[in-house]
């Protein structure tokens, strides 16, 4: 059991403030229950430690350059003081003010959310890990620090030094926590560590310009230059997308000619971009749906107008402002009648909830989830579907973003129900999922050896419900399919599984939901689902 | 000394109402805020809620008219207020010194409204309490000291668990600092001393003594464990409003305002002005990709892009 950590450590200079050991972290169920038989984490690399802050554990995920002087960490500590403030006030942070007071203000400390939290639970219950942890930093900062409570500080007994430690560890701390909210839920008092967590990452990110270089310099930044954070420029896209077309035509017989910007159709479609690099099945799939089912869709080819992610959603709302205006902006062009959002939790989220208040006066248009639509043709019996082409294990994993966050979970289970005889439940599931450990951004951070925490912790409570849903077949000769109709989710889902080996060993395969569809279809003549992965 | 105790009194009461009131301004007055619902949202008809579903599960749910189901809303409130529901589920072993210390502050509650009630009537020459075998003596001796006999005592049992709970267990120590002891400590205090009160004096005789003292302006001499009680409860009370033990207003909001607000975007209605109004906001945040200068709004920052070149 790893030594308990205080609160009253976090502003104290050391080494690094926890360590995990794998035996401490939460068992996994067998075959996987070998803890000698999983991967070592890969140390942090000398010049890494000599460059960037990572007194926090073992892993870094925001590479946080050390000062090179004392007048740079001044400037730096006066930056966080500066951002605290802003965080309190009304200009600055509008769109969050009253929950963001409400959680400082009120949390009673009692601990009952603490077990709700995977992160906390799969380290072994490491204290540094806690929901309350970083918020109690956090609000003894604000406290003392954005309030000038100093004396109240003292005598409470909350007493907290801002100096470069406690910066680089809360910056670092607060990619820890995924968003998932799930503590949240078992609030008696309504306090969100999630919402604070979110907090901490805009205060790094819109005053002193820190966010993890994978979402923001080659995230949302990206996305606004190019069109992408895949990169891709509307050039690209296109070709990539004809060249799926080709690919679908190949696998199944189906002629596919994806519509790029047809004005007044009724739909446009926003796919997560990772996906037509990664997984081009499931564009592919979702046009097959879409063409069989007689509907009028397009894709768009302007810029950020054909990748639906919004990253600023994990950590800025000014670039989560940004995209989703664009988004609205080539929707209102193009004169369609809705926007649908592909299989992306999170961009489903950014676009249809937290933006509702964002797209205001002549930028409001209407936007849904993909689950609803591809529900809807299914239920609606326009495709011929066989559901014993699906007759193998398949579970659901439930996107925190389109669930807990969104209200969203019937539909995805009405398609399966209807096309996946063997279809069976993880456990908590729905709104009281797991996250699947890549949430906020996680999937997409892997520098240094964060996918080694990111699939050893944060991910651990997923594997772990995977394998107890499949616990009556975890034989290799049957093959296995996690449903993850989410993009991020499943990114983190397939670096999990082979992280694990769990292909090689218990034959677990993952994809989305629309590929399930098609291959149901029973005129396409080959499997569309695709067994050997890697 | 009575004058005094009177006095104190008369300040608690205007306080505490006033610094519940600036609260709920507090919370009240922010800005309206990005949606942040969180499912289940008990409003949701019954087949939702059943599974925490929402109305955006309906394709072009816009279309649909979207019916709340408040009663089922009332219903998770009055489990939560009452029975400390969220806390039974997920930290059963603090729910039982916590629903105990709840539950006895509710009584004690009804125990002051029913005492301020018959004081104030009776000043008004409108009842007359201590007439025995009325109905105004049920309601307002005999009822109120039952409140008072059993919130009391359920308000004793739960500040002693809690405070043990705090000063032992690991998870909570931590989190717990002195303040909070000495609150919890005060609060043993009280309803021990209150309590004690009632055991020698049945029927509270001393309790409406001061309470008519007060509806009538009328300094009364107390019995001393009395004036301890309530210049105890004088402090206590006065505390509540300044502390995060006022999270009973905190709640309405977290709940309504947040968890379960989920609320569509109507073009053009009040939500649609309000926030086009906080679009004229300024902004200060000086990250380079948003160069807030205290002049430009948010409706130019986010109508920015802040890449040079663009891909097109
Ligand atoms: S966030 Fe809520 S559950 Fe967690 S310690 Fe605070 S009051 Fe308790
Ligand atoms: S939001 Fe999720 S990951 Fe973050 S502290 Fe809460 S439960 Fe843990």
């Amino acid at each position: 059991m790893s030594k308990p950590i205080s609160l009253n450590d976090f502003d104290k200079p050391s080494e690094q403030l926890t360590h995990l050991e794998l035996q401490e972290l939460m068992p996994l169920p067998p075959p996987y229950d070998n803890v000698d038989e999983h991967p070592r984490w890969a140390p942090l690399k000398p010049q890494a430690r000599e460059k960037y802050a990572c007194s926090l554990d073992d892993t870094i995920a925001i590479s946080l350059p050390k000062p090179q002087s004392k007048e740079e960490e001044r400037e730096l500590l006066e930056k966080f003081v500066s951002g605290l403030r802003k965080l309190l006030s009304r200009e600055d942070n509008w769109s969050f003010l009253q929950p963001l007071l409400l959680s400082l203000e009120h949390c009673e400390k009692c601990q009952s959310c603490n077990e709700s939290c995977p992160i906390y639970v799969s380290s072994g219950h490491n204290d540094l890990y806690r929901p309350t942890y970083r918020s109690e930093i956090f609000r003894r900062l604000v406290n003392k620090y954005g309030k000038g409570q100093k004396l109240r500080a003292k005598i409470k007994g909350e007493d907290i030094d801002l100096n470069w430690t406690t910066l680089s560890r809360l910056a670092e701390l607060s990619y820890r926590c995924t968003l998932c909210r799930r503590c949240a839920q078992t609030c008696p008092i309504g306090i969100d560590n999630g919402l604070i967590t979110h907090e901490i990452r805009k205060l790094f990110s819109q005053e002193l310009g820190i966010a993890p270089k994978e979402i923001h310099d080659d995230g949302s930044m990206l996305q606004l230059k190019v069109g992408s954070s895949t990169g891709m420029n509307p050039l690209v896209v296109k070709d990539n997308i004809e060249f799926i077309d080709e690919e679908m035509e190949e696998m199944t017989g189906i002629s596919i000619k994806t519509p790029w910007d047809k004005a007044g159709a009724d739909i446009l479609l926003i796919h997560n971009a990772g996906e037509i690099m990664a997984w081009p099945e499931n564009p592919g799939a979702f046009a097959i749906i879409l063409e069989a089912a007689g509907m009028s869709w397009t894709l768009s080819s302007d810029l950020v107008g054909y990748d639906g992610i919004n990253y600023g959603l994990w950590y800025d709302d000014v670039q989560l402002a940004r995209v989703a205006l664009k988004h609205a902006e080539i929707a209102k062009k193009l004169g369609v009648k809705k926007i649908v959002i592909g299989e992306c939790g999170h961009a489903s989220k950014a676009l249809t909830v937290i933006a509702d208040r964002v797209l205001v006066g002549n930028s409001f248009v209407r936007r849904e989830s993909a689950m609803t639509l591809i529900a809807d043709i299914v239920d609606s019996g326009r495709l011929k579907l066989d559901p014993s082409r699906n007759n193998f294990p398949i579970t659901l994993h439930d996107p925190c973003n389109l669930v807990r966050l969104m209200g969203v979970v019937e539909p995805q289970r009405r398609v399966l129900r209807a096309i996946a005889p063997q279809f069976r439940e993880m456990e908590p599931h729905g709104v009281h999922n797991y996250c699947c450990g890549g949430g906020s951004g996680f999937a997409i951070m892997s520098g240094h050896n964060f996918n080694d925490w990111r699939t050893s912790v944060s991910a651990r409570m997923k594997f772990k419900q995977i394998l107890e849903a499949f616990s009556d077949c975890m034989d290799p000769s049957v093959k296995k399919y996690v449903c993850a109709p989410c993009s991020n989710c499943k990114g983190a889902i397939r670096d999990l599984l082979a992280y694990y080996d769990a292909w090689e060993k218990s034959s677990i395969n993952y994809g989305g939901l629309v590929e399930l569809v098609v291959n149901a279809m029973p005129e396409i003549k080959e499997p569309f689902i695709e067994w050997e992965w890697h | 000394m009575s004058a005094l105790m009177m006095g104190l009194g008369y300040l608690v009461a205007v306080f505490f109402c006033i610094a519940i009131l600036v609260r709920v301004v507090h919370f009240a007055n922010t800005p309206a805020h990005l949606r942040w619902e969180l499912y289940p949202v008990p409003h949701e008809p019954p087949e939702k809620v059943e599974h925490g579903g929402s109305y955006l599960e309906d394709t072009d749910w816009w279309t649909k008219k979207h019916e709340s189901d408040i009663p089922n809303e009332i219903k998770e409130m009055l489990e939560e207020i009452l029975l400390l529901k969220a806390l039974r589920t997920h930290n059963r072993k603090l729910w039982y010194v916590s629903f105990p210390f709840h539950s006895g502050i509710y009584l004690v509650a009804g125990f002051l409204v029913l005492l301020i009630l018959g004081a104030v009537l009776s000043a008004l020459g409108l009842v007359s309490a201590p007439e025995p075998g009325g109905l105004a003596r049920l309601l307002f001796v005999h009822l109120p000291a039952l409140l008072g006999f059993i919130g009391f005592a359920m308000g004793l049992a739960g500040a002693l668990g809690l405070l043990f709970r705090r000063l032992t267990e690991p998870d909570l120590k931590d989190f717990t600092g002195p303040v909070d002891h000495g609150i919890l400590v005060g609060f043993v205090l009280l309803f021990g001393l209150a309590f004690t009160c009632l055991l020698t004096d049945p029927t509270a005789t001393g309790f409406r003594a001061y309470f008519l003292g007060l509806a009538t302006a009328t300094p009364a001499a107390l019995p001393p464990l009395t004036y301890l009680v309530v210049l105890l409860g004088c402090i206590m009370l006065a505390y509540i409003p300044v502390s995060h033990m006022s999270h009973f207003v905190a709640k309405y909001f977290t709940y309504h305002s947040v968890r379960w607000n989920d609320e569509a975007m109507e073009p053009g209605g009040k939500l649609d002005k309000a926030i086009q109004k906080q679009l004229k906001l300024p902004v200060s945040w000086s990250a380079s990709h948003i160069a807030g200068d205290g002049k430009k709004t948010w409706a130019d920052v986010a109508g920015t892009n802040p890449t040079k070149e663009s891909g097109k």
